[in-house]
């Protein structure tokens, strides 16, 4: 199940396609799956190409995922070793097989949040390629850097002004503020988190062609956007109809190694819980916050879920009845009690509205209840619970 | 006199019609929150719990003069809410819903700093002053009176946290969630300033996590000036493994920053007492008052 927490990233080719739906260039490419077909690919194009593994993580270059190749015999080879390659939390499985692009120089151009104040910035540099972050830890200038106004259009003679502070000027200024402005306005259209291109190369005629693409999709307004995005990136089609519905699950959860299932009301809390168990010596099996309004069905969702991992000895649950109900909350649990029957423990914490409702649903279930209690407590009963289970 | 929420509070509750504002409409008025109306477009002259619905903001802060407003509408439908209550001079909004675009809360933020208004949440429990008011959705009776104030990021545990002092005996000015989104109105800082000058508050507690950078502002704010009370801290995921994302989804560890070590690190070199575990935090919180 995806995390709602991770931001939609897209793949370069499907950034790519939607930076032509903004009206922006991109070399010449296309997408390969197999080694044969980057072969082909690099064929039909006329090699030499660049064959990038298609991930979406940064830093790809320095991973050895994106090499070059003068031949399609060579474009081949370099699939063959790119596809099914791991870098970072993604393992590759298709490459984007692409012209190279005769530049006169690398820019970089970005949109993104800045998460320390809360604005969107819009970002430019004359000097792009890998050596950016190191450039603009060098020297404050290196990039030119501007606060959007989230409520007045991005203007064309503002990008300028930026290209201006950031060194730019004749043609290369022109072309690389329109540049900007296409993705300020397509960032806001789409409502993306972030949409970097770097590098931003500038051919010698003066236009721009965007060398990467790496833009998030802010998941929360997948509900109004997919449709929109899936128009504009035919390649992302099914991933956005997967996203947008998963957008609705309401659980984040994150499996970890462990044998302590733990299901919280509230991200705090769940984080809260696990630092409690590791501090008892449990080891926790997961993260996992059933989030907010949630119907009886989402508890019992997730208490499947991780009943379901047979490494798990036990479940603490640990909840409170503000946004959610109590009553609503036990009910769901007795559910998965009655027709499951689980086979290790559960104990569950719960207080709040609806309290006296739901601690009768689980009493009549003989599920143990801490009422009064702590966390601690909870996380002690659970423990005590798993380990003379384990010694009976 | 506690912060933000008080005996003087009017509220207005928008889209009291549906099925979560109905809800905590009726609990806040349990509770004993002054509820002057509701909004909900079209269902004007509808009452709900016998307070009365009108169409716009605009027509209920005529009739009703809400000082206050409390926000349950669907999280697209968000941003039109909020701009409502702004555009209508109201001086305090909460917004509970969760899931709000983030584009739609820049703008939101925006709006409101440029109208003087002051936003709570999104994606929070809102603010309660125990025995004053409630305008959130707290179980209201596991909050005790007294002299702690607390901010949060997380709704539940501040639930956890009120709940321990109120069974041995202590209790809140005021307690305000600010909220689990990485865009939002207040934050730790701004609750921080109110407490200082809060005669009915001696103690401020921040419970934080990992992810983002509030707790690193509250550091650096406290750091600048001598804060005139005692300020504790609980930071959640501490012993979260550190290369898997987890949390709200302010709560991303992004390039190594906000992790619970450092936020813990950046507090404790401002003076504050972060305590290890959250009954390690009731205990030196009973010892101070």
């Amino acid at each position: 199940m995806p995390e709602p927490s991770d931001p939609m990233r897209l793949l370069e080719h499907e950034g790519k396609q939607l930076l032509g739906h903004l009206g922006m260039s991109a070399p010449r490419g296309s997408v390969a799956t197999t080694p044969a077909g980057a072969g082909a690919a690099a064929a039909q194009m006329g090699a030499p190409v660049v064959v990038k593994g298609q991930v979406p993580e940064g830093g790809r270059g320095k991973a050895g995922g994106i090499r070059k190749a003068a031949t399609p015999a060579e474009a081949e080879e370099a699939a063959r070793a790119l596809i099914g390659m791991q870098i970072g939390e993604h393992r590759v499985e298709s490459v984007l097989v692409e012209e190279l692009v005769p530049f006169t120089q690398e820019c970089y151009a970005g949109v993104t949040v800045d998460w320390t104040t809360g604005q969107m910035l819009a970002l430019l540099s004359a000097s792009g390629g890998i050596d950016v972050e190191a450039a603009s830890a060098r020297s404050a200038d290196a990039v030119a850097r501007v606060v959007l106004d989230p409520l007045a259009e991005f203007q064309a003679y503002e990008a300028r002004n930026l290209a201006r502070r950031a060194g730019l000027s004749g043609r290369a200024l022109v072309s690389v503020a329109d540049a900007l402005v296409r993705l300020v306005r397509g960032a806001a259209v789409f409502e993306c988190l972030l949409v970097e291109v770097n590098p931003l190369f500038l051919l010698p005629d003066g236009r721009v062609v965007a060398g990467d693409a790496k833009i998030e999709v802010d998941d929360s307004a997948l509900p109004r956007q997919h449709r929109a995005l899936a128009e504009a990136i035919p390649a992302a089609v099914d991933a956005l109809a997967e996203r947008a519905n998963a957008e609705g699950a309401q659980i984040a959860y994150v499996p970890i190694d462990g044998d302590i299932g733990i299901i919280a009301g509230g991200a705090g809390l769940a984080l809260a819980t696990m630092d409690t168990v590791f501090e008892y010596g449990g080891r926790p099996a997961d993260f996992l916050d059933i989030g907010g309004g949630g119907a009886s069905g989402v508890i019992a969702r997730a208490l499947r879920m991780l009943l379901a991992r047979t490494e798990v000895r036990g479940v603490v649950i640990n909840v409170y009845g503000g946004i959610n109900n109590c009553e609503v909350m036990a009910r769901g649990i007795a559910d998965v009690c009655e027709k499951d029957h689980p086979a290790v423990p559960i104990v569950v914490k719960m207080r709040g509205h609806f309290q006296e409702e739901g601690w009768a649903i689980l009493e009549s279930h003989g599920v143990p209840i801490v009422k009064q209690g702590t966390t601690d407590d909870a996380v002690m009963r659970i423990l005590d619970l798993v380990e003379r289970r384990a010694s009976a | 006199m506690s912060i933000l929420v008080d005996e003087q509070t009017r509220l207005l509750v928008q889209g009291i019609t549906g099925q979560q504002g109905t809800l905590h409409t009726r609990l806040m008025l349990e509770y004993g929150t002054n509820i002057v109306a509701g909004v909900t477009p079209g269902r004007g002259g509808q009452r709900v719990c016998d307070v009365p619905v009108f169409d716009t903001v605009a027509e209920a802060c005529e009739r009703t003069r809400p000082n206050v407003s409390i926000i349950f509408v669907p999280a697209m439908t968000t941003r039109d809410a909020a701009f409502e209550a702004i555009t209508a001079r109201l001086p305090l909004i909460t917004i509970i819903t969760e899931h709000v675009p983030i584009h739609d809360m820049l703008r939101i933020r925006a709006h409101a700093a440029r109208h003087g208004v002051r936003l709570i949440g999104p994606n929070g429990i809102g603010a309660i002053s125990p025995g004053k008011t409630k305008v959130g959705i707290m179980p209201g009776m596991l909050y005790g009176q007294g002299s702690v104030g607390i901010v949060s990021r997380s709704g539940t545990l501040t639930h956890e946290t009120a709940s321990l002092l109120r069974d041995r005996g202590f209790g809140n000015s005021t307690c305000v969630g600010i909220g689990g989104d990485p865009i939002h109105g207040i934050g730790f800082v701004d609750a921080l300033d109110l407490f200082a000058s809060d005669p009915d508050t001696a103690l401020v507690v921040i419970l934080g996590e990992i992810g983002g950078g509030d707790e690193e502002q509250a550091a650096a704010y406290l750091s600048a000036r001598k804060y005139p009370k005692p300020v504790l801290a609980y930071v959640a995921g501490r012993l979260a493994p550190p290369e898997k994302r987890m949390g709200h989804a302010g709560a991303i560890v992004r390039q190594g920053t906000g992790t619970a070590q450092a936020k813990m690190a950046a507090l404790r070199h401002a003076g504050v007492h972060v305590a290890s575990s959250l009954k390690e935090l009731t205990h030196e919180i009973a010892a101070r008052l």
